[in-house]
């Protein structure tokens, strides 16, 4: 099973990153890991390198609720950036929220391929990152 | 023919013997009945009577004789003579029995009176008749003197007020009358008798023997005697008690209503198309502030304190109504009162009279005062409005403790998983210490949600009187220490004067926030200033908290600046709960917060008091 590259976690809770990477690396599903704390910082590291696909991530496990900038606020950003990536990068909206208010905002980007919800599975986990790794 | 002396009398003389026949007769005579002296002589007397009459006459002539007296022209017999031609006419006769040289012989003077018969005829029928009119009159008439006695009464007077004729007679008109009028019936008879008036009529009260009044109209004209000289009056006198009654009854089924209605506080309106006049009752000058005495009978009173921007649908509504198209007239009006406020005035009409071209010619209506009720209307839909808005901040809330208790308990369970699997000291350690953190921050979190739960759920909080510049500067002494240390300056330019009734831990939880925010978000290049001060702005209290800080982006987070949990500046202390809780309290209190910021430039905040 090829390992996926590059995973970026958009999140400020230093918790529930620190939970997340140790599931990545003790299941072994991903090389390597970036995370950032907020939507601003992610955006700002991915527009320099816009063009190097192979620096880009395969997938981004973006959280709603973050200060400055916030998941949406990232999504609409990146929506404006997208044409210019040469990468097909797959975005899940990771959150606690189960209102279904932003369920189903979530349904309106293009850019997600799925929402879901906080605590995650390492089944799921697994699922998710496998579904990524066939689509390569 | 010659003349006798006779000839020289003025009346017809004849002269007749003893036995009926007549000897002699004057040039009138002959004249009179057209005979000539020498057919006339030796003729019976009877010759010159109709035939009906000369039986009777034998008799009468018969028993004058035996008894001859003279009888004087007056005291004549009214008899009827016959002329030559058969015609014949009343004539009165005088007999006057004289002796001419021992031999009885009677001379006869004879008067035409046919046309002296005929006047009083005429007089006595016509006299026949007005003591008829006068006394079998429908309506009362009475002659009265110059001192007001009765002098002459009809039945129909006697009726009127219920007295006999003759009790009438012996009392004078001012007995009869009720006080209140009688001076103005004395004013005219008065008037009269100075010769300054003809006649005169009034309505006046006459008391009936029986005690209750009667209402009569009278009219009085004066007869005079040849010189001029008032002789005594003629009074008509026409019960109207009837239609007096009627009268007052109509009078008094419109003061029924209108009591009624004013009874229940509305004013009464009631126009007059004929005149253009409109009665405005005293409940609905009071309405409006004003005494009786205050407003006026034109449309105007109505019209010009009518709020122009009511006037264009009243006015629409009018005329729907007066034009028949809706069954009564109704419109919600702003009316302009004496204190110079406005009054919110249900108006209820209907046209109750129109003219023979079916225009509207009397219009009542009511008004009364809906002020009250525009104004819980009013409070109604703002407290619709904000149990909307609690509601939604309510659904809000719910999400947001799903979603921050969610996210521990996520981390729980997460940090207990890994922990179970690790071989690691160092790592375990590590969990642990998330494990305390995570603990801690769950604590904190349902903390600040129970504070918000106490905001949300005191429907009654106690407020006192306080005074805001006081309480700026208390807060300002809690901060003393840290606005020192962060360079910051507060501004307490709020009036000494200036108190607001309200609650005094939300104020001085709502103050700490927005002054601790505005050292917070300091500029980093200059000192921080913090101004307070207030305004009146559509008579109500604003304090205004302004900063010369960093701003805030409200373009983009205008409608999360006041959201639990958000956070703009990536500060590591925020926590994104002031604002929000501040939010409440306020919103708690009646009020409402408004912001206005530029980048750089600084934030001002803006509390609206209740």
């Amino acid at each position: 099973m090829k390992k996926i590259d590059i995973a970026f976690i958009v999140d400020d809770d230093k918790i529930y990153v620190f939970g997340l990477k140790k599931l990545l690396t003790i299941n072994n599903l991903c090389k390597n890991i970036l995370v950032f704390e907020n939507g601003e910082k992610a955006l700002n590291y991915i527009t320099p390198i816009i063009l190097s696909s192979e620096q880009l991530p395969d997938i981004i496990l973006l959280d709603l609720n973050m200060p400055v900038m916030d998941g949406w606020e990232f999504l609409d950003e990146f929506t404006k950036i997208n044409p210019k990536i040469n990468k097909k990068i797959e975005i899940y909206m990771v959150s606690s929220s189960i209102n279904p208010a932003d369920i189903e905002k979530a349904k309106q980007y293009e850019e997600l391929t799925d929402y879901l919800i906080k605590p995650i599975s390492i089944d799921e986990l697994s699922k998710v990152f496998s579904a990524t790794q066939d689509l390569q | 023919m010659h003349k006798t002396f006779f000839d020289f009398a003025p009346d017809a003389v004849i002269v007749v013997e003893e036995g009926g026949t007549i000897v002699d007769a004057s040039q009138r005579a002959l004249k009179l009945f057209g005979y000539t002296k020498k057919e006339l002589k030796g003729e019976f007397l009877e010759t010159l009577m109709p035939d009906e009459y000369l039986q009777a006459h034998k008799k009468h002539r018969a028993d004058f004789l035996r008894e001859p007296k003279t009888r004087e022209m007056g005291k004549g017999l009214d008899l009827v003579a016959k002329r030559r031609d058969g015609s014949t006419f009343y004539a009165e006769i005088s007999l006057s029995p004289i002796e001419i040289d021992g031999k009885r012989i009677i001379l006869a003077s004879v008067r035409d009176v046919t046309e002296t018969r005929k006047l009083y005829n005429q007089l006595k029928v016509s006299n026949e008749q007005f003591k008829g009119a006068f006394e079998y009159s429908a309506i009362g008439m009475a002659l009265v003197s110059t001192e007001g006695n009765w002098l002459k009464v009809n039945k129909s007077v006697c009726n009127i007020v219920g007295y006999g004729e003759e009790e009438l007679l012996r009392t004078t008109f001012q007995d009869i009358t009720h006080p209140d009028d009688l001076n103005l019936d004395l004013e005219y008879l008065g008037e009269m008798l100075r010769g300054e008036r003809e006649t005169y009529q009034m309505e006046k009260r006459y008391f009936h023997k029986k005690g209750h009044i009667v209402w009569v109209l009278l009219s009085v004209s004066m007869a005079k005697d040849a010189d001029g000289n008032p002789l005594h009056f003629v009074s008509q006198i026409k019960d109207v008690s009837e239609r007096k009654e009627a009268d007052k009854a109509i009078k008094e089924s419109e003061q029924r209503w209108q009591f009624a209605l004013e009874g229940a506080g509305e004013g009464v309106w009631d126009w007059d198309a004929k005149t253009n006049k409109v009665f405005f009752s005293r409940q609905w000058k009071s309405l409006l502030g004003y005494e009786d005495d205050e407003i006026g009978d034109s449309l105007e009173e109505w019209s010009k304190r009518v709020h122009p921007d009511d006037i264009e649908q009243c006015n629409a509504d009018l005329g729907k109504h007066m034009r028949g198209e809706t069954p009564i007239y109704l419109n919600e009006h702003r009316l302009l009162c004496k204190d110079g406020k406005y009054k919110w005035i249900m108006d209820r009409g209907k046209v109750i009279g129109r003219d023979d071209e079916g225009r509207p010619s009397r219009v009542i209506g009511t008004h009364s005062d809906i002020t009250m009720q525009k104004l819980k209307e009013k409070e109604l839909r703002q407290s619709v409005e904000t149990i909307s808005e609690q509601n939604a901040r309510l659904m809000n809330f719910a999400h947001i403790v799903s979603h921050n208790l969610r996210s521990h308990t996520g981390n729980f369970q997460l940090l207990v998983d890994l922990l179970a699997k690790e071989d690691d000291e160092e790592e375990k350690n590590q969990m642990i210490v998330f494990l305390r953190e995570n603990a801690q921050s769950l604590n904190e979190t349902i903390k600040h949600l129970n504070d918000v739960v106490q905001i949300q759920i005191n429907t009654s909080i106690l407020r006192e009187e306080l005074s805001l510049k006081n309480y700026i500067n208390k807060v300002t002494d809690v901060l003393r220490a840290e606005l020192n240390k962060n360079n910051t300056i507060v501004h307490n330019n709020v009036a000494a004067d200036v108190f607001v009734n309200y609650n005094p831990a939300y104020l001085e939880s709502i103050l700490l926030n927005f002054i601790s925010n505005g050292m917070k978000y300091r500029h980093k290049e200059r000192s921080a200033q913090i101004i307070l001060d207030t305004k009146m702005v559509d008579n109500k209290l604003v304090l205004n908290i302004a900063d010369n800080g960093i701003g805030i982006n409200l373009e983009k987070y205008k409608g999360k600046l006041f959201g639990l949990y958000k956070t703009f500046h990536g500060n590591s202390d925020a926590r994104g709960v002031g604002l929000f809780i501040t939010k409440n309290q306020v919103e708690a209190m009646e009020g409402k917060i408004e912001v206005e910021s530029e980048i750089n430039v600084g934030t001002t905040f803006k509390i609206l008091f209740k």
